[in-house]
């Protein structure tokens, strides 16, 4: 969608119908994956907007949509877990705990060489079994393709504990999908017997 | 790790909006946006003219076919709402040019024959005309919207006149029968304004621009009626006019008077008359059949702008358009009753005159002329019923009778006439009225068993008599 405009400048309105084009299927499946719910992440990413408008109608200037558009969306979602799942959520991080993490959970290289053994095709499927904490950041790493600065910036946390996280994350989805694969190999077993 | 990524990717890639999904998202967003405009002040900074009604056209243009086809659905939808809106419009309102320059352009281009064209121009001056008396009426005529309509007439009388004079190469008789529609609205049209700015002078003659206009419409007219169409063609023309005041007649009896109705049925009624009239003359003489059936044209298109007109009917009276054609037995029951008028007051005169001394050039003056007009008043009234070749000239005669008489008494301070038969005495009158109340009211008058003093009891008696009678 190009301006009809032959200004210079483009208007408010303009550029942020223009954020609308841009962005809105990438929010709306990043919502879509945290969410498992596709009417919830379509309201989800319509309240986005609004509230970047309001911000923009309150006089606020916005220098990259993209990160802001994602920042609000994630706020949401945030809140939408806590009205979900508040007690799983919390059970899940008491026991987990987040820690600054070790040495090899911190290089980035390790994490592409955990994520080169994992059938991305599989660990999709097995997304929605993560606890949100990891499913975000995995999400944002490699659906959306942000880098982990960005997603420092937009969930608030060290790239530290962004870098932990995936790792993490990542370990889990290889743990559940060789669970998995696990379980059937043991059925076929069973069945042959 | 890209491997992983792309799987990934790949997966992803199928979550997503559908394009109905994203249409309906938009839309929420874009009314969420027009319902929450940006500041005046923000708005200035990022260039003016570039709003919130931009975005909605920009909708348009990115949301495809579907989009499209609603758009254009409800486009249409739009157009009809919008004209029938403007229907209603007058000059001045938003949708007025929707009104004058489309709808009734459009329908302009509708009309086929020439002779349509006539009619509906005709049609536009009469929309022309009300919507001014509309705005005179609530005080909204300012001068330049007066001029306008002045103008929009002129233009339209114009437009008529000219299809007449095209429609006279083709076909001369249709021509004339178009002329009429146009002269006679136009008639009536000035005469009602004439009448409005005559009963309203101190009005400032708010119609005064329009009213000449018309008058300047009508010098140029005059012309164009020399042609009468053949028999046939009146007569099928008469029918289906006649046709259309009466279904007019129809539609109008739930916003006219009963006294406004009864008048119209009464010219209608007149015109039957004068075709049955025309249908005898055809037979002698058919140009003078023809003559007539043009004037009953005439006479019926004035109705029927009338009818069509209810704010003529407001300022102007069928009689003032269309007068009565009185029947035989009308006019000689008027010639009756006048020749007993005359008789009346040229007696009473005579009686005045011979009684008390009054001077004797007065008497050398008046005497000769009363017992003239007594003469011709007694002549017509023996020679009553009048056959309708001699109705003409006794009528006249008659009424110059009636003149004088009435000249007569009013300079001798006589009352006027009131129509009690000139035999009555007036003593005679007022006891056998009298008798009456005494029976219809016994507890007031006969308490003494004298009968009322006649002095006393006339006013009251009047006031007895009159009220049961209302």
């Amino acid at each position: 969608m190009q301006g009809i405009s032959t200004h210079g400048m483009e208007s408010q309105e303009d550029r942020f119908l223009k954020a609308f084009e841009d962005y809105s299927d990438a929010l709306f499946r990043h919502a879509s994956i945290r969410v498992s719910d596709r009417e919830r992440a379509i309201d989800i990413v319509h309240d986005t907007f609004t509230k970047v408008w309001s911000y923009i109608r309150a006089g606020h200037k916005i220098d990259s949509y993209r990160s802001f558009l994602y920042k609000v969306l994630n706020n949401l979602i945030i809140d939408e877990y806590r009205k979900r799942k508040e007690l799983s959520l919390d059970a899940l991080l008491s026991v987990e705990g987040i820690d600054e993490g070790s040495f090899p959970e911190l290089q980035e290289s390790t994490v592409e060489a955990l994520a080169a053994t994992i059938d991305g095709q599989k660990a999709f499927a097995l997304l929605g079994e993560l606890p949100d904490e990891y499913r975000e950041v995995i999400i944002m790493r490699f659906v959306d393709g942000l880098g982990p600065r960005e997603i420092s910036d937009l969930i608030e946390e060290t790239e530290n504990v962004v870098s932990v996280r995936i790792h993490r994350g990542l370990k889990l989805l290889r743990k559940r999908i060789e669970t998995e694969t696990q379980v059937r190999e043991d059925n076929r077993k069973n069945k042959k017997q | 790790m890209k491997r992983f990524s792309e799987q990934l990717q790949k997966k992803a890639d199928s979550v997503r909006l559908s394009t109905e999904e994203k249409l309906d998202l938009r839309e929420r967003l874009v009314s969420y946006m027009e319902y929450h405009p940006l500041p005046l002040t923000l708005r200035e900074e990022t260039g003016l003219g570039k709003s919130g009604a931009l975005t909605s056209v920009r909708l348009v243009r990115v949301s495809g076919w579907r989009i499209f086809q609603t758009v254009a659905s409800g486009l249409g939808v739009l157009v009809l709402g919008v004209s029938y809106l403007a229907e209603q419009s007058v000059p001045g309102d938003s949708l007025y040019a929707v009104k004058v320059q489309f709808t009734e352009e459009v329908r302009s281009t509708l009309t086929r024959s020439p002779y349509e064209k006539v009619v509906w121009e005709t049609e536009r001056l009469n929309r022309r005309i009300a919507e001014a008396r509309l705005l005179a009426s609530e005080g909204r005529l300012t001068e330049v919207v007066e001029a306008e309509v002045a103008e929009a007439v002129r233009e339209h009388s114009e437009k008529a006149r000219h299809e007449i004079e095209i429609l006279k190469q083709t076909d001369v008789e249709e021509a004339a029968l178009a002329s009429i529609q146009l002269e006679t609205t136009i008639e009536v049209q000035a005469t009602a304004l004439k009448n409005e700015a005559e009963v309203n002078p101190d009005d400032d003659n708010k119609t005064s621009l329009i009213a000449s206009a018309l008058e300047e419409t009508q010098e140029v007219a005059a012309v164009s009626s020399d042609t009468l169409p053949s028999y046939e063609r009146l007569t099928a023309y008469v029918e289906q006019e006649t046709t259309r005041s009466y279904e007019l007649l129809k539609s109008v009896n739930d916003n006219a008077t009963l006294e406004e109705q009864a008048d119209i049925e009464r010219r209608l009624e007149d015109i039957e008359r004068t075709i049955t009239d025309a249908t005898v003359q055809a037979s002698e003489d058919e140009v003078l059949a023809r003559q007539t059936l043009m004037e009953v044209l005439d006479r019926n298109q004035r109705l029927i702008v009338f009818m069509t007109n209810i704010d003529i009917r407001s300022t102007v009276t069928v009689e003032e358009i269309v007068p009565v054609a009185l029947t035989l037995e009308e006019r000689n029951a008027n010639l009756k009753s006048q020749a007993e008028e005359t008789i009346f007051l040229a007696d009473s005169a005579l009686a005045l005159l011979s009684g008390t001394s009054t001077e004797a050039e007065l008497q050398d003056k008046l005497v000769p002329a009363l017992e003239d007009s007594l003469g011709v008043a007694s002549a017509t009234l023996s020679s009553l019923p009048v056959p309708e070749e001699h109705l003409a000239s006794a009528e006249e005669t008659l009424s110059s009778a009636l003149a004088v008489a009435e000249d007569a008494a009013e300079t001798l301070g006589l009352p006027a006439y009131s129509g009690v038969p000139a035999v009555a005495e007036e003593n005679e009158v007022v006891p056998e009225v009298i008798s009456e109340v005494t029976t219809i009211e016994p507890a007031t008058t006969t308490a003494s068993g004298t009968g009322p003093v006649i002095e006393e009891a006339t006013p009251e008696l009047e006031e007895v008599v009159t009220d049961p009678a209302a």
